[in-house]
């Protein structure tokens, strides 16, 4: 190695070393794991796939009464009807999918190399869809958040491994950027709640961990009254701080899907849920 | 138990979020305030309707930043809502209230771009890193 190539190689371990936002999402992933661990010793990392409920004994004992008659469950049996009917031209939903379609949501989302776009398993019904010539579904409809429930319902208990390829790391980054952009006339990142305040009362809730945001879609919500999905979540927590949300299945709110759901691999699915 | 978690460098680390997040609101609130309190007290009573051309002007102004704004995803909501009520005044007949919206309208369309702007770099000093 002559001189100038050993300087570089110094300047560039320096750099790396001194500034370094990684570059690596096994990084983010231990690093986002490790704050977990220190900042709530005594909870277990896969116990955050239950969001608050890891975090809050009294509301946990509620929810879990309510889970006994879980209000998704109406959703996931018009799912199943609904996943099993045939297109026009005589297939059905699980000819576009590994398995069949059953117990495939770990695997969502991917990066698609040849599309060069991150694709959520809701975009992936849509396509499935019109490659056999239906229209697309709306992806606040009651119709998707069926659909997606019973795919989540199939996957329980498999974990989530998502691989970020090279060609993917751009999608990523981007997901990882929105995640920490402040955002709205509040000036709040989701790493200011989730991260920084997590465990803190926030009007009357418990901020959760992100680790584990990834794992129960789509999810019942009382407030909604409906099975929707995690983007429509996004949406209601950039707004929570003055921000305008964004369209469900944009691409920004796909790229944050990609980039939570990595933050969440190792975990459990344990979809859909229940919250307030 | 969600109690518990407060270290005492935890405390100093919520405690210098929330006082950032005071100083940006209020640096945000009073922005607007005295751009408000000028338009109010500009001129006596009388004078004080401003021609409906310039404030149509503002209006357009503030579309236009906030436009700039939502093509970054970094809109707020407040502008939007400033922009209708602006809007909607000014058709009404009511100069200086549209004068009013719209110049809020238009301080919190800017704060957003310079928002948008900062934290395209900002980030960045937020992500976490391994404690090794
Ligand atoms: C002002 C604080 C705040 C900000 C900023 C915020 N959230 Fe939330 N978020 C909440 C609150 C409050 C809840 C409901 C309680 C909980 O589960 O943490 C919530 C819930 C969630 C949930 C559902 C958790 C579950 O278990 O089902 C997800 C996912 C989520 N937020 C993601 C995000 C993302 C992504 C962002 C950034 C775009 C964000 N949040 C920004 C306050 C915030």
């Amino acid at each position: 190695m002559n001189k100038s190539m050993s300087l570089l190689a110094v300047s560039i371990f320096l750099v790396g070393g001194l500034n370094s936002v990684n570059a690596d999402p096994e990084a983010d992933r231990l690093a986002m794991s490790d704050f977990y661990e220190k900042r709530f010793p005594a909870i277990e990392l896969s116990a955050h796939k239950d969001g608050v409920y890891a975090l809050d004994e009294a509301k946990r004992e509620q929810w879990l009464e309510i889970e006994d008659f879980p209000p998704y469950e109406i959703a996931v049996d018009e799912g199943e009807a609904l996943f099993s009917i045939s297109f026009a031209n005589g297939k059905s939903y699980g000819s576009c999918f590994e398995n069949k379609g059953i117990g495939v949501k770990q695997n969502f989302p991917y990066f698609d190399i040849e599309k060069a776009e991150v694709i959520t398993l809701e975009l992936a019904i849509n396509q499935c869809r019109e490659t056999n010539g239906e229209s697309a579904l709306g992806y606040g409809s009651e119709e998707m958040g069926s659909l997606s429930a019973y795919m989540a319902f199939t996957s329980r208990g498999n974990t989530f491994a998502i691989q970020v390829p090279e060609d993917g790391m751009q999608a990523y980054e981007k997901g990882k950027q929105f995640f920490y952009e402040r955002r709205g006339q509040l000036d709040f990142a989701c790493s200011s709640c989730h991260l920084g305040l997590s465990g803190n009362m926030l009007r009357g809730e418990v901020l959760s961990a992100s680790i584990g945001h990834a794992t129960h879609w789509p999810t019942y919500r009382f407030k909604w009254e409906a099975i929707s999905s995690l983007h429509k979540r996004f949406a209601g927590c950039n707004g929570q701080v003055g921000a305008e949300g964004l369209p469900q299945q944009s691409e920004s709110y796909r790229n944050l899907e990609y980039f939570l759901t990595y933050m969440s691999n190792g975990m459990e699915l344990n979809g859909p849920a229940s919250r307030k | 138990m969600a109690r518990r978690v407060g270290s005492k460098a935890m405390n100093k680390r919520i405690k210098s979020l929330i006082s950032i997040c005071m100083i940006t609101l209020l640096a945000a609130c009073g922005d607007s305030g005295n751009q408000v309190k000028s338009a109010e007290r500009g001129q006596a009573p009388q004078e004080n309707t401003a021609p409906k051309s310039s404030v149509a002007e503002i209006i357009a102004e503030a579309e236009k930043v906030y436009a700039a704004a939502k093509e970054r995803e970094h809109a707020w909501t407040i502008t939007r809502k400033h922009i209708k009520k602006a809007r909607e005044a000014l058709s009404a007949g009511h100069t200086e209230a549209a004068l009013e919206s719209a110049e809020r309208a238009l301080s919190t369309a800017q704060a957003s771009l310079i928002q948008a702007k900062r934290e395209s770099v900002a980030w960045k000093e937020r992500v976490l890193k391994t404690s090794s």
